[in-house]
């Protein structure tokens, strides 16, 4: 039989511990949320790769705009050098076509100027010019990472045709 | 012990007014018979299905082709799980319009829920016969996902399982499709079920003579099931889906459309991704999930609207929303807009209009019919344009351009 | 106004029994509709007139066929069983068991290769109407019609350079000496097409009419074409233009050996003939100045009026022979020439 100071410190007592193991259950719940969303989180992305190779300096002649289908990169040669951008939309990222204003995007009507600046659109953002790199063999690449200002071309060593 | 069972699941006695078709349509128990049509079918699919880009079109091939009833068990699985995107809206319509969800803000979460679960099982599943159609609709819905800030960077390589939509990607929405959404619905359908007990059956504010469950609404509900069932499988008969040619990540579509109940969004992100994919969906869902918390109102519900002149209203909010997206679309597709400076093109769009009416009609109406009408009339707004930009979105064909869908596109066989 | 009970229970049970007879009315005329197989009727036939390949079971016969990058499971066997056994002289059976003309079927056995990496069609079906859907249905695997067959041919085979491929052969040649390759992009990557008219093998299949059409009268089917009419020389002569329909069928159709053979559709010749006149496989090397000599039995007047440009760089190789679209097709005609 205690007293009531002790009666009314074990009931504290109880409510304490009673508040604590509501909160360890919560805190042991959330765990499990938590863990099971950082598992359904991807580590190895599987798709495209960073560096890509375009294929050799030559094969792109002087005055065009390739496109590469499987990589989705336009190719743009001049006398001046080589640049590479993206031809996918910048607004939900369809395929753009070729115009003879420059691109235009079939899926909502966005137009870009031959270098890729948004001219009309639901687009926003221009077609995301890539840095691009030329190896001595005169291989082709792209660093689909490296994002560089549009109309940055690389001027290859000897233009071999 | 039959009879046991059922009295377990209803209540003992219910009012007659539950029993008229023009209470509630029984449009929550189609829309619980469609699922267990879809669950029925899907499960028997699931023993030939192969969740993989190499295997998935074929396995569905075989069993158009080779597996006996196969194709109207396929039929049958898509037109439920379209048909039961339907019936769950007008459901939620229909609560909206009796001001049902008063004083039941815990139900009404899990109907909201419910919505939710039912849109992604069915956007999962669209993605299962790895076709054309299948491939480039989850690849446009997931890049929207682009032009929303925070969530929508951390959400693409969870639903991708990757950087792309890939064999991950389809693994991911096959599981979710056939196990992980599937559980969560059952569990939050068996919550709703219960809390309609708990809350006392149908919303209702008056008096009501009752009568028993069994047989009266038992017998009813018998003849709905077997209605849908009948109806669904008739269907099956008359109609075919087929497949679009297998999935090419390197040939995209021309048009690359989302699937029809997404479509009023992509129509919406066509003029605005920031308005049409993340603010009109963002409010639209906020209202929502806050509509019961919002209505304080003492009105009494279980009728349809409060009262004749909020219905007329109602009507003619309805009316006008419809008359002036139509013509602000019209006009977007207008040469002489195209003038407009690109960020004009932002907020002067058929989103933002309509987001406008929203507000003008909350304060028409509220003003003449009280809170709670005004809510709805605000809800109307956005539903109606929302039809309108899917109804739009699903006559895009080629290059967004409209076709009616009579119109046959350009491109010889 | 009272709820009667017992008259609405009544009338609610009657509802359910004839719902419920409805549903199964649906049911049978389902079970109906997707019983009695074809393959089983045309099986018993044949096994009736005391004809049966050997070693051969009953039932749905499959062959998972995987080519290239191509991967089809075959069923065409189940109903055409008996193709394989031989002609009867004197006698004709009746489709679907017709003996297979030619000598085919010995080097492409059925059980191995199935039917349909030759004849096209919805392999995997088997339903009649569905697995022999032509272009233009709803089916993806279209049949390849009569008398176009020949045209498989080319995803193993070089036109022409097997027994049964003469018709491909000449309609390759016709390709060649109608000029299709000065305009029509056969380059190996199928990179830079549409500059003229697009690269042919990326149409997808289509149907005889349409293909037709595109040759005799280009302008109804491509508005604003610069696509010139065949009508003169192709219109009256029904089996050339056969020959010619033949290898357009072709060319839409996937190579499904090695890839190092893809180049045979780009420069069908390099994969023998390389190096300067045609000599042993590597690099091609046609000298400007070879080309030069050469000019007039490769006909260069007749686009080119002004002069050839002399030897420039890159390791001898003449810059006319490399921006000459189609590569070798655009001055040798053909085989041999």
């Amino acid at each position: 039989m205690g007293s009531n100071e002790d009666i009314e410190a074990a009931v504290s007592r109880r409510e304490f511990i009673s508040q604590a193991g509501r909160v360890a259950v919560v805190v042991a719940g959330t765990g499990v949320v938590v863990g099971g969303v950082r598992v359904a989180i991807p580590n190895a992305a599987p798709g495209a790769s960073r560096h890509v190779l375009l294929g050799n300096v030559g094969d792109f002649r002087v005055g065009t705009v390739t496109w590469l289908r499987d990589l989705e990169l336009f190719v743009l040669r001049s006398s001046e050098g080589i640049g590479v951008f993206s031809s996918r939309c910048t607004h939900l990222g369809c395929t753009v076509r070729r115009t003879d204003a420059g691109f235009q995007c079939p899926c909502h009507g966005a137009s870009f100027d031959p270098q890729g600046r948004v001219v009309t659109g639901p687009a926003r953002s221009p077609l995301p010019w890539y840095r691009v790199s030329v190896a001595p063999d005169g291989s082709l690449w792209a660093d689909r990472e490296d994002v560089v200002s549009t109309g940055s071309l690389a001027e290859e060593a000897e233009v071999q045709l | 012990m039959r009879r046991n069972f059922v009295y377990h699941l209803h209540p003992l006695k219910v009012t007659e007014r539950a029993l008229a078709p023009t209470t509630t349509f029984a449009l929550g128990l189609v829309t619980l018979t469609l699922f267990l049509t879809t669950a029925v079918t899907g499960g028997l699919l699931m023993l030939y299905y192969v969740p993989t880009p190499e295997g998935a079109y074929a396995s569905i091939l075989d069993i158009e082709h080779l597996v006996t009833l196969g194709e109207p068990l396929r039929l049958m699985h898509r037109f439920a799980a379209h048909l039961m995107v339907v019936t769950v809206a007008l459901h939620l319509l229909r609560i909206v319009a009796m001001g049902a969800y008063r004083c039941r803000e815990i139900n009404w979460l899990f109907g909201l829920s419910l919505l939710a679960l039912v849109l992604a099982l069915a956007f999962s599943g669209y993605l299962l016969p790895w076709d054309q159609t299948s491939y480039w609709a989850v690849r446009v819905v997931t890049n929207m996902l682009d032009h929303m800030p925070l969530f929508g960077v951390m959400a693409k390589p969870l639903l991708l399982g990757g950087s792309e939509v890939g064999g991950a990607t389809l693994l991911r929405f096959y599981a979710m499709h056939v196990a992980v959404l599937p559980a969560f619905l059952v569990a939050f359908a068996v919550l709703h079920l219960w809390r309609i007990r708990r809350d006392g059956g149908l919303a209702y504010a008056g008096e009501a003579s009752t009568v028993p469950a069994w047989p009266h609404l038992v017998l009813r509900e018998g003849v709905i099931v077997l209605v849908v069932v009948g109806l669904l499988a008739l269907w099956t008969l008359l109609i075919d889906s087929p497949l679009a040619p297998p999935a090419d990540p390197m040939r995209p579509s021309n048009p690359e459309k989302a699937p029809w109940y997404f479509v009023g969004f992509q129509e919406m992100v066509s003029y605005s991704a920031v308005i049409g994919g993340f603010i009109f969906p963002g409010f639209f869902a906020l209202l929502l999930l806050a509509l019961p918390f919002l209505d304080r109102d003492d009105d009494a519900v279980g009728g349809w609207f409060a009262s004749s002149a909020e219905r007329l209203r109602l009507v003619v909010v309805a009316a006008l929303t419809a008359a002036v997206v139509v013509a602000a679309v019209w006009m977007c597709a207008h040469p002489a807009l195209a003038v407009l400076e690109t960020w004009t093109q932002e907020l002067v769009n058929p989103v933002t209009l309509s987001l406008a009416l929203c507000l003008i009609a909350f304060a028409w109406v509220s003003n003449g019919s009280g809170l709670r009408s005004g809510l709805r009339a605000a809800l109307a707004v956005l539903v109606v344009s929302l039809l309108v930009f899917t109804v739009v979105g699903i006559c895009r064909g080629p290059d967004w351009a409209f076709f009616w869908p009579w119109e046959e596109y350009p491109g010889g066989i | 106004m009272g709820f009667d009970q017992v008259a609405d229970a009544t009338r609610w049970r009657f509802g359910l029994f004839v719902t419920a007879s409805v549903v199964t009315l649906i049911w049978v005329t389902m079970a109906v509709i997707e019983s009695g197989e074809p393959w089983e009727a045309y099986q018993a036939e044949l096994a009736s007139s005391g004809l049966w390949p050997r070693s051969v079971n009953r039932g749905v016969l499959e062959v998972d066929v995987a080519m290239g990058s191509q991967h089809r499971t075959d069923r065409c066997r189940s109903c055409h069983l008996g193709m394989e056994l031989e002609a009867e002289p004197g006698a004709q059976r009746q489709a679907p068991h017709t003996a297979h003309p030619g000598r085919l079927l010995t080097q492409h056995s059925p059980e191995q290769h199935g039917c349909a990496i030759c004849h096209g069609g919805t392999a995997q079906a088997l339903e009649p109407s569905v697995a022999h859907a032509l272009v233009g249905t709803t089916q993806h695997d279209p049949m390849m019609q009569q008398p176009y067959v020949q045209a498989s041919c080319i995803q193993c085979h070089l036109p022409g350079a097997v027994v049964g491929s003469e018709r491909l052969a000449r309609g390759a040649r016709l390709y060649l000496t109608l000029g299709c390759g000065m305009c029509h992009s056969l380059k190996a990557d199928g990179r830079g097409g549409w500059d003229y008219g697009p690269d042919l093998r990326r149409m997808g299949r289509h149907g005889d009419r349409y293909l037709r059409q595109s040759l005799l009268d280009p302008a109804a089917n491509f508005a604003g074409t610069t696509m010139p009419s065949y009508q003169s020389s192709l219109g009256e002569n029904p089996e050339i233009l056969s020959d010619l329909l033949t290898y357009l069928h072709a060319l839409t159709l996937p190579r499904l050996k090695d890839p190092g053979i893809d180049g045979l559709y780009a420069r069908p010749c390099t994969t023998c003939h390389a190096g300067l006149g045609g000599a042993a496989v590597g690099t091609i090397r046609h000298q400007c100045v070879w080309i030069n000599e050469e000019q007039e039995q490769l006909r260069c007047q007749s686009c080119h009026t002004g002069e050839l440009p002399v030897e420039v760089s890159f390791a001898g190789f003449c810059p006319v022979v490399r921006e000459h679209r189609g590569g070798c097709l655009a001055c040798h005609t053909g085989y041999g020439g």
